[in-house]
């Protein structure tokens, strides 16, 4: 009995490194995560770069009347999501069609926006720039109007080694700071890589449970999501008439497929979905519990969800709030320099 | 709700807030018929900031009590929410023994130098989701809904009235004279009647959405004491 035990270890072993070898895995702080995609850390004058990158994010001029900077939709406090507001905003009071997404771990992120329209970090951020119901601003008109600014040709110039600025600057840096954006120090890490003093209450160990048979197929540790794009059960808004994917890939199959988002910080990403339908997480998890009783087409792992009792979608929601890392949500690193 | 609890030469008055909707309790997500029976208004989101709250001799001015906090009033709070937020009623610490007539000040929103401070703790907590950014500081008031009033089709509308720099500074100091007697036994109470402020701006503006400070967020906020009712 005890070889069979030593027999079947040692090829759990061999699996999980072979494993751990095939998917690429990189260790922060003794925990496997998935090796980043995006990694520009090593990038010379990375810290010049992050620094432009952040003060262009916070920067009202880079709309096209100076009022809105790509943190008026994505706050530091709360994830970089737009809490409290269903729809992004733009310009002129302009109401977009969609949720602002959180900005988290982005650098580990195959494709970006709730239909996946960009694939990279630099593309991504362009269009919110010159969308005309975002931003507004032409990138060569921002090339210009940066270009007249001698504080930003000193930081292009430190950055880059020179001071012309360009599109391809400005993307760059800007790409630079959101993948710093790393959220790794929630209750739920600090349990998993066993931190002294920290563990999960009795609530949030039955949440965890409930977590890894309901939800994690989707939203899959330590990123607690899988980049995959899902059809999630819920009615198209009429006004909105949001197809998801399918505005991406003209392929009917992928009609209402949207985003699988993160849950690290869900507890203040407010509003939730992809036209932030639901104020409240509670309100959310009630929708997942409640589709076996909905007639509507789901992707394959809703599928299989069972309704949720009302204790165990308590226990659930207390699950989520270890995901909360308020040393990531109050970074100074992260938020405008006064 | 009156004078709870005395400290030495102090007791804590405290001031209850009502809301309604042309005159009925106002209820979240409830459609509040009008005279039609069919328009209707919904209320999802009421939140505003109250701040430099003063309890005031109503003959001679002279300041009875002044608060330095700063208060958010969340009308749709959940209830394990609640325990957290001082959310309907303004609490002050005031001389015993004044039974005088006296008005309650205050001022709706958050001033510029708190904007600017960086002070991101309790009300000011821009988690809340009251906090723009740090070149448009903190909504002042937010409101939201539904009417049909606007469209069959798209009947939500959302006035996020802030500001706190520059010319179309939103912060209002709208002083809403509020006469009570502090005897030891009414209880005071301040209503907020949301119809003739929201008919007054819908009329004015015919927009759903008003969420950037300018002119139109100004006179919303000018028109703010609208709101406040004995």
């Amino acid at each position: 009995m005890r070889q069979y035990i030593l027999f079947v270890l040692f090829f759990f072993v061999l699996f999980s490194f072979s494993f751990l070898k095939k998917k690429e895995f990189v260790f922060i702080e003794n925990i496997p995560w998935p090796k980043p995609i995006h990694n520009y850390t090593q990038t010379p004058n990375y810290e010049a770069k992050f620094q432009l990158g952040r003060s262009l994010f916070y920067d009202p001029l880079l709309s096209a009347d100076s009022t809105i900077s790509c943190s008026s939709c994505h706050l530091s406090f709360t994830g970089f999501a737009h809490v409290d507001h269903s729809l992004s905003h733009g310009i002129n009071g302009q109401i977009g069609n969609r949720n602002a997404p959180a900005l988290i771990n982005l650098a580990w992120s195959p494709s970006f926006h709730w239909d996946g329209m960009f694939s990279s970090l630099e593309s991504q951020s362009l269009n919110p720039i010159e969308s005309p119901i975002e931003m507004n601003m032409p990138i060569s008109k921002l090339e210009k109007t940066l270009n007249l600014k001698n504080n930003y040709k000193t930081m292009f110039y430190n950055a880059f080694g020179d001071s012309v600025i360009d599109k391809e600057k400005i993307l760059n840096s800007l790409a630079v700071f959101v993948s710093a954006l790393v959220s790794k120090n929630s209750k739920y890490d600090k349990v998993m890589r066993k931190d002294k003093g920290v563990s999960f209450t009795d609530q949030e160990n039955r949440g965890y449970k409930i977590f890894q048979i309901a939800c994690a197929s989707c939203h899959q540790e330590p990123l607690f999501t899988n980049h995959s794009f899902k059809r999630n059960g819920l009615l198209v808004d009429s006004a909105l008439n949001d197809l998801g994917r399918y505005n991406v890939t003209n392929n009917p199959k992928d009609s209402l497929l949207f985003k699988v988002p993160t849950l690290r910080n869900i507890q203040y990403t407010f509003p939730y979905m992809h036209d932030g339908r639901f104020m409240r997480l509670k309100e959310v998890i009630k929708h997942y519990s409640n589709l076996s009783f909905k007639n509507i087409e789901l992707s394959k792992e809703l599928r299989k969800m069972k309704a949720l009792g009302e204790h165990e979608q308590k226990d659930l929601l207390s699950f989520l709030y270890t995901l909360s890392d308020k040393e990531f949500l109050f970074d100074k690193r992260f938020q405008f320099q006064r | 709700m009156i004078a709870v609890s005395i400290f030495g030469q102090h007791q804590i008055q405290k001031v209850g807030i009502h809301f309604f909707f042309n005159q009925e309790p106002l209820m979240a997500n409830k459609k509040h018929l009008l005279k039609d029976s069919f328009s209707y208004v919904s209320i999802s989101n009421f939140k505003f900031y109250l701040s430099e709250i003063k309890l005031v001799n109503k003959t001679q001015s002279k300041v009875y009590s002044k608060s330095d906090k700063i208060q958010l009033i969340n009308f749709n709070l959940l209830e394990e929410e609640k325990s957290t937020f001082e959310n309907d009623f303004i609490s002050l610490e005031v001389p015993s023994g004044i039974d005088d007539s006296c008005y309650l000040s205050f001022v709706i929103g958050v001033d510029s130098t708190t904007s600017r401070a960086g002070n991101f703790t309790k009300s000011l907590d821009p988690t809340l989701g009251m906090y723009w950014a740090w070149n448009t500081g903190y909504i002042h008031f937010k409101l939201e809904g539904e009417s049909n009033l606007f469209s069959k089709t798209s009947p939500k509308f959302s006035y996020h009235i802030g500001g706190y720099s520059g010319t179309y500074a939103t912060q209002t100091h709208c002083i809403s004279r509020l006469y009570f007697p502090l005897n030891g036994e009414n209880n005071p109470y301040i209503n907020i009647d949301l119809k003739d402020y929201l008919f007054k701006m819908m009329k004015l503006y015919k927009e759903s959405m008003v969420m950037i400070p300018g002119e139109k967020a100004k006179t919303f906020a000018n028109n703010f004491p609208m709101l406040f009712k004995q």
